[in-house]
Protein backbone atom coordinates (compact mmCIF):
# COMPACT_ATOMS: atom_id res chain seq x y z
CA UNK A 1 0.00 0.00 0.00
CA UNK A 2 2.52 2.16 0.71
CA UNK A 3 4.54 1.33 -2.65
CA UNK A 4 1.47 2.16 -4.29
CA UNK A 5 0.99 5.30 -2.40
CA UNK A 6 4.51 6.49 -3.13
CA UNK A 7 4.16 5.72 -7.17
CA UNK A 8 1.12 7.73 -7.35
CA UNK A 9 2.52 10.88 -5.68
CA UNK A 10 5.74 10.20 -7.50
CA UNK A 11 2.96 9.99 -10.78
CA UNK A 12 1.80 13.14 -9.44
CA UNK A 13 4.35 14.45 -9.14
CA UNK A 14 5.24 14.09 -12.70
CA UNK A 15 2.01 14.70 -14.24
CA UNK A 16 2.27 18.17 -11.94
CA UNK A 17 5.59 18.67 -13.77
CA UNK A 18 4.41 18.31 -16.87
CA UNK A 19 1.58 20.53 -16.40
CA UNK A 20 4.56 23.09 -15.26
CA UNK A 21 7.12 22.91 -17.76
CA UNK A 22 4.10 23.57 -20.58
CA UNK A 23 4.44 27.15 -19.20
CA UNK A 24 8.14 27.03 -19.46
CA UNK A 25 10.48 26.93 -22.16
CA UNK A 26 13.39 25.53 -19.99
CA UNK A 27 13.21 21.53 -18.72
CA UNK A 28 14.69 21.24 -15.58
CA UNK A 29 16.45 17.53 -15.93
CA UNK A 30 17.62 14.73 -13.03
CA UNK A 31 20.09 12.61 -13.66
CA UNK A 32 16.82 10.20 -12.92
CA UNK A 33 15.16 12.10 -16.37
CA UNK A 34 18.10 11.91 -18.33
CA UNK A 35 18.51 7.59 -17.64
CA UNK A 36 14.83 7.09 -18.04
CA UNK A 37 15.41 9.51 -21.46
CA UNK A 38 17.91 7.75 -22.93
CA UNK A 39 16.36 4.21 -21.99
CA UNK A 40 13.43 5.12 -23.93
CA UNK A 41 15.22 6.50 -26.98
CA UNK A 42 17.70 3.76 -26.98
CA UNK A 43 14.21 0.95 -26.49
CA UNK A 44 12.75 3.45 -29.53
CA UNK A 45 15.65 2.40 -31.92
CA UNK A 46 15.75 -1.30 -30.84
CA UNK A 47 19.56 -1.07 -30.25
CA UNK A 48 21.84 -0.66 -26.67
CA UNK A 49 24.36 2.17 -26.17
CA UNK A 50 27.24 -0.27 -27.12
CA UNK A 51 25.62 -1.26 -30.15
CA UNK A 52 25.11 2.42 -30.85
CA UNK A 53 28.64 3.35 -29.99
CA UNK A 54 30.09 0.62 -32.62
CA UNK A 55 27.62 2.13 -35.20
CA UNK A 56 29.12 5.14 -34.43
CA UNK A 57 32.87 3.62 -34.56
CA UNK A 58 32.21 2.38 -37.99
CA UNK A 59 30.05 5.65 -39.16
CA UNK A 60 27.49 3.39 -40.07
CA UNK A 61 24.03 3.59 -38.59
CA UNK A 62 20.72 1.14 -39.54
CA UNK A 63 18.69 4.07 -39.56
CA UNK A 64 18.77 7.65 -39.55
CA UNK A 65 16.76 7.66 -35.70
CA UNK A 66 20.02 5.75 -34.81
CA UNK A 67 22.04 8.34 -36.03
CA UNK A 68 20.35 10.85 -34.42
CA UNK A 69 20.21 9.31 -30.98
CA UNK A 70 23.56 9.06 -30.95
CA UNK A 71 24.15 12.69 -31.71
CA UNK A 72 21.80 12.99 -28.41
CA UNK A 73 23.25 10.67 -26.27
CA UNK A 74 27.19 10.57 -27.07
CA UNK A 75 29.39 12.32 -24.62
CA UNK A 76 30.41 13.93 -27.44
CA UNK A 77 29.62 14.19 -31.41
CA UNK A 78 31.96 10.70 -32.24
CA UNK A 79 30.46 11.29 -35.86
CA UNK A 80 28.51 12.94 -37.92
CA UNK B 1 25.42 35.64 -12.23
CA UNK B 2 27.38 31.45 -12.32
CA UNK B 3 27.23 29.89 -15.41
CA UNK B 4 24.26 27.55 -14.79
CA UNK B 5 22.02 30.69 -14.22
CA UNK B 6 23.36 32.22 -17.12
CA UNK B 7 23.33 29.25 -19.85
CA UNK B 8 19.98 28.60 -18.28
CA UNK B 9 18.42 32.31 -19.03
CA UNK B 10 20.32 32.45 -22.48
CA UNK B 11 19.41 29.26 -23.72
CA UNK B 12 15.57 30.14 -22.86
CA UNK B 13 16.14 33.36 -25.01
CA UNK B 14 17.69 31.32 -28.02
CA UNK B 15 15.20 28.38 -27.75
CA UNK B 16 12.50 31.43 -27.90
CA UNK B 17 14.04 33.23 -30.74
CA UNK B 18 14.07 29.90 -32.75
CA UNK B 19 10.62 29.53 -32.11
CA UNK B 20 9.63 33.33 -32.72
CA UNK B 21 11.10 32.62 -36.23
CA UNK B 22 9.40 29.58 -37.46
CA UNK B 23 5.99 30.60 -35.83
CA UNK B 24 6.21 34.17 -37.60
CA UNK B 25 7.16 32.60 -41.15
CA UNK B 26 6.53 28.86 -42.22
CA UNK B 27 5.39 27.14 -39.02
CA UNK B 28 2.71 27.84 -36.26
CA UNK B 29 2.22 27.40 -32.24
CA UNK B 30 5.72 25.82 -32.39
CA UNK B 31 7.49 25.79 -29.27
CA UNK B 32 11.12 24.62 -29.06
CA UNK B 33 12.61 24.30 -25.26
CA UNK B 34 15.68 24.10 -23.72
CA UNK B 35 16.59 20.88 -21.61
CA UNK B 36 19.17 21.29 -19.04
CA UNK B 37 20.76 18.93 -16.87
CA UNK B 38 20.29 20.10 -12.74
CA UNK B 39 23.56 18.72 -11.91
CA UNK B 40 25.32 22.28 -12.22
CA UNK B 41 25.86 20.98 -15.76
CA UNK B 42 27.27 24.18 -18.01
CA UNK B 43 25.66 21.93 -21.50
CA UNK B 44 21.98 21.16 -22.17
CA UNK B 45 20.10 21.03 -25.51
CA UNK B 46 17.37 22.61 -27.54
CA UNK B 47 14.87 20.40 -29.17
CA UNK B 48 11.28 20.28 -29.99
CA UNK B 49 8.55 18.23 -28.22
CA UNK B 50 11.15 17.40 -25.51
CA UNK B 51 9.30 16.93 -22.08
CA UNK B 52 10.93 16.02 -18.53
CA UNK B 53 9.55 12.24 -19.42
CA UNK B 54 11.01 12.17 -23.37
CA UNK B 55 13.97 14.54 -23.07
CA UNK B 56 15.24 13.02 -25.95
CA UNK B 57 12.58 13.14 -28.48
CA UNK B 58 12.81 13.53 -31.91
CA UNK B 59 10.14 14.82 -33.33
CA UNK B 60 10.27 17.29 -36.06
CA UNK B 61 8.20 20.20 -36.77
CA UNK B 62 5.51 19.74 -38.85
CA UNK B 63 6.02 22.80 -41.60
CA UNK B 64 2.59 24.04 -42.20
CA UNK B 65 0.67 27.46 -41.13
CA UNK B 66 -2.95 26.53 -41.67
CA UNK B 67 -4.89 23.30 -41.18
CA UNK B 68 -3.48 21.81 -44.26
CA UNK B 69 -1.07 18.40 -43.86
CA UNK B 70 2.31 19.75 -44.07
CA UNK B 71 5.10 19.68 -46.67
CA UNK B 72 7.35 18.59 -44.99
CA UNK B 73 9.52 18.73 -41.61
CA UNK B 74 12.17 19.79 -40.13
CA UNK B 75 14.29 18.90 -37.15
CA UNK B 76 16.03 21.42 -34.91
CA UNK B 77 18.38 20.06 -32.17
CA UNK B 78 21.34 22.58 -30.63
CA UNK B 79 23.97 21.42 -27.98
CA UNK B 80 24.60 24.50 -26.40
CA UNK B 81 27.16 25.54 -23.69
CA UNK B 82 28.48 29.11 -22.25
CA UNK B 83 31.50 30.10 -24.25
CA UNK B 84 35.19 29.57 -22.93
CA UNK B 85 34.92 32.69 -21.20
CA UNK B 86 31.60 31.81 -19.87
CA UNK B 87 29.85 34.34 -20.65
CA UNK B 88 28.39 33.91 -23.71
CA UNK B 89 26.40 30.73 -25.37
CA UNK B 90 27.21 28.93 -28.15
CA UNK B 91 26.04 26.12 -30.04
CA UNK B 92 28.36 22.84 -29.25
CA UNK B 93 27.18 20.91 -32.11
CA UNK B 94 23.43 21.21 -33.94
CA UNK B 95 21.50 19.06 -36.34
CA UNK B 96 19.37 21.21 -38.63
CA UNK B 97 17.52 18.77 -41.45
CA UNK B 98 15.09 18.59 -43.61
CA UNK B 99 12.58 15.84 -43.85
CA UNK B 100 10.02 14.58 -46.21
CA UNK B 101 7.85 12.66 -43.31
CA UNK B 102 7.54 12.79 -39.94
CA UNK B 103 9.54 9.33 -39.23
CA UNK B 104 12.42 10.71 -40.54
CA UNK B 105 13.21 7.74 -42.82
CA UNK B 106 12.83 10.61 -45.87
CA UNK B 107 15.86 13.14 -45.32
CA UNK B 108 16.20 15.67 -47.76
CA UNK B 109 19.45 17.71 -46.62
CA UNK B 110 20.81 18.27 -43.62
CA UNK B 111 22.65 20.93 -41.95
CA UNK B 112 25.50 20.05 -39.24
CA UNK B 113 27.60 22.17 -37.28
CA UNK B 114 30.26 20.62 -34.88
CA UNK B 115 32.51 23.52 -32.94
CA UNK B 116 35.09 20.64 -31.86
CA UNK B 117 36.41 19.13 -34.94
CA UNK B 118 35.19 15.55 -36.12
CA UNK B 119 37.96 13.65 -37.42
CA UNK B 120 37.55 10.80 -40.56
CA UNK B 121 39.11 7.78 -40.55
CA UNK B 122 42.48 9.81 -41.57
CA UNK B 123 42.52 11.32 -38.72
CA UNK B 124 41.33 15.03 -40.99
CA UNK B 125 38.67 17.09 -39.75
CA UNK B 126 35.49 17.45 -41.97
CA UNK B 127 34.33 20.98 -42.03
CA UNK B 128 32.87 22.40 -38.76
CA UNK B 129 29.95 23.13 -40.73
CA UNK B 130 28.62 21.21 -43.57
CA UNK B 131 25.68 19.98 -45.45
CA UNK B 132 24.22 16.31 -46.31
CA UNK B 133 22.57 16.15 -49.47
CA UNK B 134 20.63 13.39 -50.48
CA UNK B 135 19.92 11.88 -53.37
CA UNK B 136 20.03 8.87 -55.98
CA UNK B 137 22.37 8.77 -58.96
CA UNK B 138 24.24 11.61 -58.76
CA UNK B 139 27.99 12.70 -60.49
CA UNK B 140 29.64 12.49 -56.78
CA UNK B 141 28.91 8.78 -56.47
CA UNK B 142 30.51 8.27 -59.84
CA UNK B 143 33.87 10.24 -58.75
CA UNK B 144 33.92 8.79 -55.75
CA UNK B 145 34.04 4.95 -57.22
CA UNK B 146 36.98 6.10 -59.30
CA UNK B 147 38.45 7.31 -56.25
CA UNK B 148 37.38 4.58 -55.10
CA UNK B 149 36.06 6.20 -51.35
CA UNK B 150 33.56 4.18 -49.94
CA UNK B 151 31.45 7.23 -49.13
CA UNK B 152 28.07 7.91 -51.63
CA UNK B 153 25.61 10.51 -52.28
CA UNK B 154 24.36 12.16 -48.94
CA UNK B 155 27.39 10.74 -46.77
CA UNK B 156 29.77 13.44 -48.16
CA UNK B 157 30.10 16.64 -45.72
CA UNK B 158 29.79 19.65 -48.35
CA UNK B 159 31.52 22.73 -46.42
CA UNK B 160 29.44 25.35 -45.46
CA UNK B 161 30.65 28.39 -44.62
CA UNK B 162 32.77 27.51 -41.38
CA UNK B 163 31.91 28.62 -38.01
CA UNK B 164 31.14 32.59 -38.57
CA UNK B 165 29.73 32.40 -42.04
CA UNK B 166 27.50 28.85 -42.05
CA UNK B 167 24.34 28.63 -43.06
CA UNK B 168 21.64 29.58 -40.40
CA UNK B 169 17.57 28.60 -40.07
CA UNK B 170 17.05 32.44 -41.56
CA UNK B 171 18.44 31.30 -45.09
CA UNK B 172 16.84 27.51 -44.73
CA UNK B 173 13.25 29.08 -44.24
CA UNK B 174 13.96 31.43 -46.73
CA UNK B 175 15.32 28.68 -49.20
CA UNK B 176 11.78 26.90 -48.67
CA UNK B 177 9.62 30.07 -49.09
CA UNK B 178 11.53 31.47 -51.80
CA UNK B 179 11.58 28.29 -53.77
CA UNK B 180 8.04 27.57 -53.75
CA UNK B 181 8.25 24.34 -51.62
CA UNK B 182 5.91 25.35 -48.20
CA UNK B 183 2.97 28.20 -47.36
CA UNK B 184 4.27 30.84 -45.58
CA UNK B 185 2.82 33.90 -43.43
CA UNK B 186 2.24 37.37 -45.23
CA UNK B 187 4.96 38.81 -43.17
CA UNK B 188 7.76 36.11 -43.32
CA UNK B 189 10.45 38.36 -45.00
CA UNK B 190 10.45 40.91 -41.77
CA UNK B 191 11.06 38.62 -39.64
CA UNK B 192 13.62 36.38 -41.41
CA UNK B 193 15.32 39.96 -41.79
CA UNK B 194 15.02 40.71 -38.13
CA UNK B 195 16.61 37.55 -36.74
CA UNK B 196 19.59 37.34 -39.78
CA UNK B 197 20.27 41.12 -38.25
CA UNK B 198 20.23 39.59 -34.73
CA UNK B 199 22.42 36.50 -35.70
CA UNK B 200 24.75 38.48 -37.66
CA UNK B 201 25.43 40.89 -34.64
CA UNK B 202 25.69 38.10 -32.44
CA UNK B 203 28.39 36.84 -34.98
CA UNK B 204 29.62 40.11 -35.67
CA UNK B 205 30.51 40.63 -32.23
CA UNK B 206 32.19 37.30 -31.50
CA UNK B 207 34.07 37.31 -34.22
CA UNK B 208 35.66 40.85 -33.01
CA UNK B 209 36.56 39.28 -29.41
CA UNK B 210 38.09 36.64 -30.99
CA UNK B 211 40.34 38.84 -33.14
CA UNK B 212 40.72 42.27 -31.67
CA UNK B 213 43.62 43.08 -33.12
CA UNK B 214 42.09 42.86 -36.90
CA UNK B 215 38.89 44.82 -35.70
CA UNK B 216 41.27 47.31 -34.27
CA UNK B 217 43.31 47.20 -37.56
CA UNK B 218 40.35 47.62 -39.78
CA UNK B 219 38.98 50.71 -37.87
CA UNK B 220 42.48 52.43 -38.14
CA UNK B 221 42.78 51.73 -41.72
CA UNK B 222 39.39 53.29 -42.57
Amino acid sequence: MTTTTARSQAEHSDLLSDLQEDDDTVIYLTDEDIRRGDELALKEIGMTYGELEACAQADEFPTHKARLTWFLLAPRVENC
Amino acid sequence: MSKTADLDRKAREFADDISDLLNRTIARGVRLRFNMPSDKSTEGWVGYQTTRQRPRSLVPIPITIGRAPPRCYLLILHRVQMDPEGAHIATASSRVELHLTEDLQTPIARYDYNREPVLNDRGIPYPDAHIHVHGTGSAIDLLAEKAQVRRRGDGFHWPAGGRRFRPTLEDIVEFLIVEGLVQHHPSWHQAVEEHRARWEETQLRAAIRRNREIAIDALNSD
